[in-house]
């Protein structure tokens, strides 16, 4: 029912004869005058929502996160509180917006990219959600479609689409993922033939790393302003 | 060995009195503490992070297209600290390179896409050859080459490995390399 009246909205939008007398007759009778602006706002969001990637970008950066300006990014990206973004870091959220978890690093050359699959469209729904105290090292590219906590993505490694990393991983330097997989938990891949193995002892924190970069960075590089507060937002609604 | 001229455009590159040439499309971030010699080149796309710590580069190296070169850091049980890094004189770095070594030694031939963990200790006439994996504090002695598949080959009893001249050969490379790449001549009018 509910589609059928947005067709007719539609239709009454874009000032198209409507198909079926029927449907305009419905539409006056059941519809309120404001009901049908609000209508006509819901239709507008939900255009803009799932035909494509909004052209504008949205960065939203909380507080104590430290974003290099000369980092590349692009589309929906939310960086949590104690990120670090060096320099020419590129993210890229094509496909849906990326929210990016508490005290993760992104050094330089790390690609973070969430790419549309084939005949896919924008979705706002669609999150590469990034969990907390990730690291990714230099160069590395990382297309992978859900990210865990405490995971290490080593220099130059690929990680391609459809695979899925847990928490407490480390994919070593210079390896490329290209298969779709659920990597276990605490999974260590490394070497020559990307051999997989579990972790004998956790990895270390990187907080050390990040108090360290938070207190250098500001000295030489322009950073993003924080933009967006979370308790204040909170407190709006 | 003689090297076909690389040129380059007047617009893009800085000449500086020292005669090192830097891409204007570098980050050289904190570029107060970095020291180039003299005679360096240092592509487009190159990352030199000087705002971590020091680094000092001898004379005429060669910095190709988007590589890192960051000083190591190690963890402490009060914090981390990073170490400033040298670089020695002849040292090519290819291109897509990561260098996070805390000594590089001189005459030293970095491949192509070669990742150089951190701390390791890199001595003089070394190769490493393209693709290579170093993983974090590992020390290469000199005259030895390390391989894509992650041996240290050469040495005593077993040369060849690195060329026995390979000092004059690295002189000798970087130096035309440094001389063959020029500024693109003004087009005759």
């Amino acid at each position: 029912m509910i589609g059928f009246r947005f067709i007719a909205l539609a239709c009454h939008l874009f000032c198209i004869p409507s198909p079926q007398p029927n449907c305009d007759q419905i539409y006056r009778t059941v519809l309120q005058p404001s009901m049908i602006s609000i209508a006509e706002k819901n239709i507008n969001k939900l255009e803009n929502k799932t035909r494509k990637m909004p052209s504008e970008n949205s960065i939203k950066v909380m507080p104590k996160a430290v974003v290099c300006e000369e980092s590349n990014l692009r589309g929906d990206i939310t960086f949590s509180a104690g990120c670090v973004v060096h320099p020419s870091a590129t993210v890229f959220a094509e496909a849906g917006p990326i929210i990016i978890g508490e005290n993760c690093i992104l050094e330089e050359y790390t690609t973070i990219a969430h790419r549309l699959q084939v005949g896919a469209r924008w979705d706002a729904n669609n999150i590469l959600s990034i969990g907390t105290h990730n690291v990714f090292e230099v160069g590395c590219t990382v297309e992978a479609t859900r990210i865990g906590d405490k995971n290490v993505f080593e220099s130059k490694c690929y990680v391609g689409p459809g695979v899925t990393v847990p928490s407490g991983c480390v994919i070593g330097a210079g390896i490329r993922m290209h298969t779709a997989q659920l990597l276990p938990e605490n999974t260590i891949v490394y070497g020559q033939q990307a051999l997989q193995r579990e972790a004998i002892e956790k990895q270390g924190s990187q907080t050390l790393q990040i108090d360290f970069l938070r207190k250098v960075l500001p000295n030489y590089h322009h950073l993003r302003k924080p933009n967006h507060d979370p308790k204040k937002a909170r407190s709006v609604v | 060995m003689e090297i076909a001229d690389t040129y380059y455009s007047k617009d893009e590159y800085v000449e500086t009195a020292s005669g090192n040439k830097v891409s204007r499309h570098t980050v050289l971030c904190g570029s107060q503490n970095i020291v180039l010699n003299g005679k360096v080149i240092v592509q487009s796309g190159a990352i030199i992070r000087g705002d971590l710590a020091n680094v000092r580069a001898g004379r005429y190296c060669v910095i190709s297209k988007d590589s890192v070169i960051r000083p190591p850091y190690k963890q402490f049980s009060k914090g981390i600290a990073f170490f400033p890094m040298h670089i020695g004189d002849h040292v090519f770095v290819g291109e897509g390179a990561v260098v996070s070594a805390a000594s590089v030694g001189s005459c030293v031939y970095i491949g192509k896409n070669a990742i150089i963990g951190r701390r390791c200790v890199i001595k003089d006439c070394c190769i490493i050859e393209d693709g290579a994996v170093l993983p974090p504090e590992t020390t290469v002695s000199s005259y030895m080459r390390y391989t894509a598949k992650g041996t240290i080959e050469g040495g005593q009893g077993n040369p060849y490995f690195v060329p026995a001249a390979m000092q004059d050969e690295m002189i000798k490379y970087t130096k035309s390399f440094y001389e063959h790449f020029v500024r693109t001549p003004a087009p005759a009018s």
